[in-house]
């Protein structure tokens, strides 16, 4: 083993992705995401399990690797290690559907229809509410109207704003990809309350 | 970062979303979209435009079915389509001024028999061209990528175990956190969205617009697709065209090389419809026949009123 990175496998992946502390975190996660995202493309089963699986790979080779590691970014080392992993995930038992006709128990159970909608809704509306005001009427007016409409409204938007189509394309996604999780989480909190409050 | 939306660049990716693209070229784009992360967020930006589109109704009949097929595959993708429409929802609310909801008619017998995210799948990935239920949803892989040259690691082993006191120890918590978080929202969309985002209804040929007798069908604010169930007075054509027409008589969508299937004493065509594409308001359906790609034959009008919201 290495003595240059003593502290362990993690620590070796966190300082190649970054020399910030918590830079490299917010790097892990982004990487993450994307091996995930990949993953789901090759419709290989438990895409997150393989993305960890990769990175506890990954970042106990860069370990035992140590100063002899040359490359810069270990990204495309990652990849590589992904690659792998995905030919040995085709190999597992492919998961098995259910039966025609189970019922789960939370279906047995159910709430009344719209319920889930409604609290995905209030969840909405308050994780609106989280952003600055100018960035959620932005959201909401880009997003507003029919099809030809929008298409018109959003080359206004950019010109008020001095954005180039793309940049705000981009700025777009960015603001709809936090509003999205600032959702997802809430539901699932919501989920272990008995109402949204 | 905007560098990276190229028109070049922009079509390669809508073509590896919708799994249009070659093998190597694949394996090419995936490294650089795992090793560059503007490359990534270009994705993301090509993948929620393709979305809209489907929400729009814009994409035609093959990229529908190639979107369905290669990219609304997991539950966390499904959650996309699912916010998505919650968010143009909430522009039209916002719009209106009113906050209402009315509640939306359950998913019939298709979503009662299966587990929560086959009922969803399945009625996502309704062929529109070979009109057949996909009761289950495949998590095999397509194919075998080619090997990495990258890799000189061992068998799978064991996580690493954190060193303690180890300072990262924080950060892995917070993933954990909100991987567990990620997850409990899964489900409970899964289950959320089996009851009230897809809508049946089934209709019967002649019935008439003009004279009120038109089906109702109520789509509740988080529904995502309806799925029309059209009885034929006979199976008599092998592929059957119909159209969207809205309370002026307009055309607003269409789907071809539709096949009638058996669903007990009855011939029927199953449809399925981005909710996005009806507010409320007086519809019907024109049914056209034809065989053997001869021209087109009326086979029935089926008219329905979607209520509020």
């Amino acid at each position: 083993m290495s003595e240059a990175l003593p502290d362990g496998p993690f620590e070796a992946l966190l300082g190649r992705l970054a020399p910030d502390r918590d830079a490299a975190g917010v790097r892990y996660e982004e990487l993450r995401l994307r091996l995930v995202s990949v993953f789901e493309y090759r419709r290989c089963p438990h895409p997150e399990e393989l993305a960890d699986e990769t990175l506890d790979r990954a970042a106990r080779k860069l370990w035992e690797l140590g100063d002899r590691f040359s490359g810069g970014d270990p990204a495309r080392y990652v990849f590589g290690v992904a690659w792998n992993i995905a030919r040995e995930s085709f190999r597992r038992p492919a998961a098995v559907s259910l039966p025609n006709g189970f019922e789960t128990r939370a279906h047995a159970n159910a709430e009344p229809p719209d319920e889930g909608a409604e609290r995905a809704a209030a969840c909405l509306d308050r994780c609106l509410q989280h952003l600055a005001a100018g960035d959620r009427d932005l959201v909401l007016g880009y997003h507003e109207g029919a099809r030809g409409a929008r298409i018109d409204r959003r080359a206004g938007l950019a010109r008020e704003l001095g954005l180039t189509p793309n940049a705000l394309r981009l700025r777009i996604h960015r603001l709809t990809t936090r509003l999205r999780q600032c959702v997802e989480a809430c539901v699932a909190r919501a989920a272990l309350e008995p109402r949204l409050t | 970062m905007s560098g990276r939306l190229s028109p070049d660049f922009e079509r390669t990716l809508r073509r590896y979303v919708l799994g249009g693209l070659d093998e190597p070229l694949r394996i090419e784009l995936e490294e650089t979209l795992v090793s560059d992360p503007g490359a990534f967020e270009a994705l993301g930006v090509v993948e929620d435009e393709l979305v809209e589109e489907y929400l729009d109704g814009a994409l035609d009949v093959s990229e529908r079915a190639a979107l369905e097929r290669s990219f609304l595959t997991s539950a966390a993708r499904e959650a996309r389509l699912r916010f998505a429409q919650a968010l143009r929802d909430r522009t039209r609310r916002g719009a209106a001024g009113e906050a209402s909801r009315s509640a939306a008619i359950p998913a019939s017998r298709s979503t009662r028999a299966h587990p929560a995210w086959l009922a969803v799948a399945a009625a996502l990935a309704f062929s529109l061209a070979g009109n057949v239920w996909l009761a289950t949803r495949g998590v095999r892989p397509e194919g075998v990528p080619l090997p990495a040259a990258a890799e000189a690691g061992s068998p799978v082993a064991a996580a690493p175990t954190p060193v303690p006191g180890d300072s990262g120890a924080l950060a892995r918590e917070q993933a954990a956190r909100t991987r567990a978080e990620s997850n409990a929202a899964r489900l409970e969309l899964e289950l959320a969205r089996a009851r009230s985002s897809v809508v049946t209804l089934a209709l019967s040929a002649g019935r008439l617009r003009a004279a009120g007798d038109s089906a109702r069908i109520t789509l509740g604010a988080g529904a995502v697709a309806v799925r029309l169930r059209l009885e034929l007075a006979s199976a008599e054509y092998a592929s059957y065209r119909a159209a969207l027409v809205d309370q002026d008589g307009g055309e607003i969508w269409t789907a071809t090389r539709l096949e009638p299937v058996r669903e007990g004493d009855d011939s029927v065509v199953n449809l399925v419809l981005p909710a996005g594409l009806l507010p409320p308001g007086d519809y019907e359906i024109a049914l056209s026949g034809s065989q053997g790609g001869g021209e087109p034959v009326p086979a029935g009008r089926y008219a329905f009123r979607v209520a509020g919201r």
